[in-house]
């Protein structure tokens, strides 16, 4: 688990299995971010992802209902193939925006 | 008696430690699980019970002695044991065996085992047989074998007591018969010393003597006349010469004679004066003998006590360096007993309070786990008659599953299904699904629609559970009358419908948010409604099912079921898929709670089997129910519901409940569908024009503005016997024809129709029909 903010956007960047034994240290992570007044938006990056259960669904929801709180969106990019199934199972995409984007380029881009 | 034993080993699983704890007797006060597991007895068996019980005949007794040295002089001991189970196996551990030290004062001994590798059990079993065989140069120190050097040392170790204390008194003696035979010989080099002395004094004296009697000599040669004169010359100087020979024998100068004879005979005060001088030499050398013949005792004497003093102190000491083993230890390396094992015996102590903490837990724990097991069981139990129906699997990943996968029945027989699976598993994950169980049992039971339960139990989620907690869940409901199956599915994987010859017939994807998560506004109802008209199988499983990964990490997938159902015979599907998933699995635990269930559904339609009256039939009581509900209360209320639960209380049609919630249902529906609604009574359709029909049933029912339909339920006497009478009245719409009434057809014992409305009568006691 990674955490980068750039410019009011907080990426959470989650790899291999993102299940219950997570349970803590996401949350650990995501109240700092939460608190955080200049923070519009929190992305939840799971292209590496390779197992995402029910404890990680409910992470999400939880995250998603605080930051509803704290005035701040969340948004989930480029779910892996099977993070998507179980995201499309649970229809979440009725609940979070999932969005799927090219890997940002590792040059800066002209403003 | 030596017990039995057999050569099979129990190795103590890697990380395990095995702890006992033990008062100062060695009888068995505390154990923990991985140490029962170990030496195979049971706790009471353990319990109040002597250490020595897993003795092995392997073991020396000297290490028992040593063990016991150790611990009892509150020194900690570690080394390796062979312990004997209760099968006659035994198994090899690396003990940590200290005192338990409560305020100060040692209350018993703990003992921390683990597993010990290989290479120490071989070092130390060798060690062990040759300690057993009697070598001599082996002895075990505070559990450590020790290999002596020294062949004194060896010859030591391997002496008995008995020869030991033997040593030590012939040592003893022995020194006391030297002594003796020293001072003997001694006293006799001091008695020929002073008999030598005393011949020599006796020579003195009479030298003395004779000096004595020269110097009268002396006198009468001066005094007497000459011949007298010549004659005492001539006897002096014989004294002399004698006197001469005598001081030469005693070692006194006898040159001191010469001059006295060197004087003239005349000279009588000369002599007299030499002589005396000569006199006094001799005295002198008698004091000066008899002094050395006293100092010579004296010092025999003090000699002789020292001796004796030092020569028994030595004797004791050999003696106690061969009777006393600690002496052989002292030429050896040792440890010795220093802070840092105080610290260690605190150190096990620590570890032991932690222990039993942890314990207390998971008895804890256990005990909680084991209510809200037994608790699931109770809840989860199916109405029964439904176990023919259904085939259904739960395999919890832990003590509990969060997974709850149960059915019950309406009063009109339609079979719902509740399949939920909770966000996590064990015991939250239980709670957070045991609500369910009640409300949807409560709400089937009265009558309501899946639809109505869906949107009660995402209440109650919603309502009384965190936020995270939500619960993915399906809903069916299988009306088996009409032939039709109605799905909500909330986060499930797709339900999938079969043929008898296995080919898919129609799927249910997940098209709503799980049980809890939306608001109960938000909340979307929408089922997906299937009519089946042959015999087919329903199949629904948890996503622990396809996620459930074999050994390897490969996951049990949705295709293996597909190809399963579609290579399998009907009746064996579920055996089938059972075995499939445990071959699967291959004996590794599943990280998530498994559950699936078969349905088997078939197309013949069944109705329900009247039941026996157990009822005086004069005890219909007088009672009647009527309701008027117009428009607005039909599209959003279920009457048969409510009028059911009425008749459900009521003493007299409590039996009769399934069969009047039946004719209700058939008439109510009748009335609204051909009534108020006008659409034509749906009796052979298929499933797409079954969805064409609800959706213009929804349409209209939506749009319905006028009329109303009053229902009347009480209870009568026709000819003597109870029943009851049901009266359906429709104003504001068209009077139905009432032909779509099979079911009350068959039920009621008489049906009126009239202008504006039906009556029909239903007596209570079947048999009478």
């Amino acid at each position: 688990m990674k955490i980068r903010i750039e410019d009011g956007v907080a990426r959470i960047t989650m790899s291999g299995r993102f299940d219950f034994e997570l349970q803590h240290a996401f949350t650990e992570a995501c109240a700092p971010l939460l608190l955080a007044r200049d923070l519009r938006a929190i992305e939840v990056e799971l292209g590496g992802v390779d197992h995402l259960d029910s404890s990680a669904l409910g992470m999400l929801v939880r995250l998603k209902v605080r930051a509803i709180g704290a005035n701040k969106s969340v948004t989930l990019l480029n779910p892996s193939c099977i993070a998507s199934h179980v995201l499309e199972i649970a229809n979440f995409n009725h609940l979070f925006t999932i969005r799927s984007q090219p890997q940002e380029p590792s040059f800066a881009l002209p403003r | 008696m030596t017990p039995t034993t057999s050569g099979v080993e129990y190795r103590i699983p890697e990380g395990e430690v095995l702890v006992s704890k033990t008062d100062l007797a060695g009888i068995i006060t505390y154990c923990n699980s991985a140490f029962i597991d170990a030496c195979g007895y049971s706790r009471d068996e353990l319990m109040c019970a002597s250490h020595n019980l897993l003795r092995h005949p392997d073991m020396p007794k000297l290490a028992y002695t040593d063990l016991w040295h150790t611990i009892r002089s509150n020194k900690p001991w570690r080394g390796l044991i062979k312990n004997r189970r209760k099968d006659g196996g035994y198994y090899w551990c690396e003990s940590d065996i200290t005192p338990f030290i409560e305020n100060g004062v040692t209350t018993g001994y703990v003992a921390f085992r683990y597993n010990a590798t290989a290479e120490q059990i071989a070092k130390t079993e060798a060690g062990y047989r040759r300690i057993k065989q009697g070598s001599p140069s082996l002895y075990l120190h505070e559990g450590k074998i020790v290999e002596l050097e020294n062949r004194l040392a060896r010859w030591l170790n391997a002496s008995s007591i008995k020869f030991r204390i033997a040593a030590f008194l012939s040592a003893l003696f022995g020194t006391l018969i030297a002594i003796g035979v020293f001072n003997l010989r001694e006293a006799s080099n001091a008695h020929r010393f002073s008999v030598d002395s005393l011949e020599a004094t006796r020579m003195e004296s009479y030298a003395l003597d004779t000096a004595r009697i020269a110097e009268l000599d002396t006198q009468l040669a001066s005094a007497s006349s000459a011949a007298e004169r010549e004659q005492a010359e001539s006897t002096f100087r014989n004294q002399l010469t004698l006197l001469k020979s005598l001081m030469l024998q005693t070692g006194l100068p006898g040159e001191m004679v010469d001059q006295v004879i060197s004087a003239r005979p005349g000279e009588t005060a000369v002599r007299a004066a030499r002589l005396e001088a000569i006199v006094s030499t001799i005295q002198d050398a008698q004091q000066n003998r008899l002094r050395d013949l006293n100092y010579a005792l004296e010092k025999s004497h003090s000699s002789e006590r020292m001796r004796a003093i030092v020569m028994l102190v030595v004797a004791g000491m050999v003696g106690l360096f061969l009777s006393m083993r600690f002496v052989v230890s002292l030429t050896q390396p040792m440890r010795r007993t220093t802070k840092s094992l105080k610290k260690l015996v605190r150190l096990q102590q620590h570890f032991l309070n932690i222990i039993l903490k942890l314990e207390v837990y998971r008895d804890r724990l256990d005990e909680e786990q084991r209510v809200g097991s037994f608790i699931m069981t109770r809840m989860t139990a199916m109405d029964s008659g439904l176990d023919a129906q259904i085939q259904r699997y739960t395999r919890p990943a832990g003590h509990l599953s969060g997974d709850v996968l149960i059915a019950a029945a309406t009063p009109s027989d339609i079979v719902h299904i509740l399949l939920a699976d909770a966000v996590g598993h064990g015991l939250t994950a239980a709670i957070n699904v045991l609500p369910l169980c009640q409300t949807f049992y409560d709400l089937t039971h009265k009558g309501f629609g899946i639809a109505r339960i869906a949107t009660e139990l995402n209440r109650m989620i919603n309502l009384y559970m965190p936020t995270d907690r939500f619960v993915p869940a399906t809903l069916v409901a299988i009306d088996r009358r009409n032939r039709v199956i109605e799905v909500w599915n909330g986060g499930i994987p797709p339900l999938q419908l079969f043929a008898l010859d296995g080919h898919l017939v129609k799927q249910w994807e997940s098209c709503h948010l799980p049980l809890g998560i939306l608001s109960e506004a938000n909340f979307s109802v929408t089922t997906e409604t299937h009519r089946y008209l042959e015999d087919v199988q329903l199949c629904l499983y948890s996503d622990g099912l396809i996620e459930a990964n074999s050994p390897a990490g490969e996951p049990f997938d949705a295709a293996r079921i597909l190809a399963l159902f579609g290579n399998t015979p009907h009746a064996d599907r579920f055996d089938a898929l059972l075995g499939e998933l445990d071959r699967h699995l291959g004996g590794g635990a599943a990280h998530d709670d498994i559950s699936f269930a078969i349905v088997n559904i078939s197309s013949r339609i069944e109705l329900p089997a009247p039941r026996t009256p157990r009822l005086d039939p004069l005890a219909i009581g007088d009672w009647k129910i009527s309701s008027r509900l117009s428009a607005c209360e039909l599209k959003q209320l279920e009457p048969v519901a409510l009028l059911s639960r009425f008749t459900a209380r009521l003493p007299a049609t409590h039996e009769h409940n399934a069969t009047l919630f039946v004719m209700l249902t058939e008439l109510v529906e009748h009335a609204l569908d051909c009534g108020l609604l006008g659409l034509a009574a749906h009796a052979a359709m298929d499933s797409e024009q079954h969805r064409r029909h609800l959706e213009l049933r929804d349409e209209r029912l939506n749009a319905l503005s006028g009329g109303a339909i009053e229902i009347s339920m009480e209870g009568v006497s026709i000819g003597g016997e109870a029943a009851v009478r049901i009266r359906i009245e429709i104003s504001g719409g068209e009077q139905p024809d009432w032909s779509g009434i099979a079911l009350t057809r068959s039920l009621a014992s008489r049906i009126e129709i009239s202008e504006r409305a039906l009556c029909v009568c239903y007596l209570l006691d079947q048999s009478l029909l």
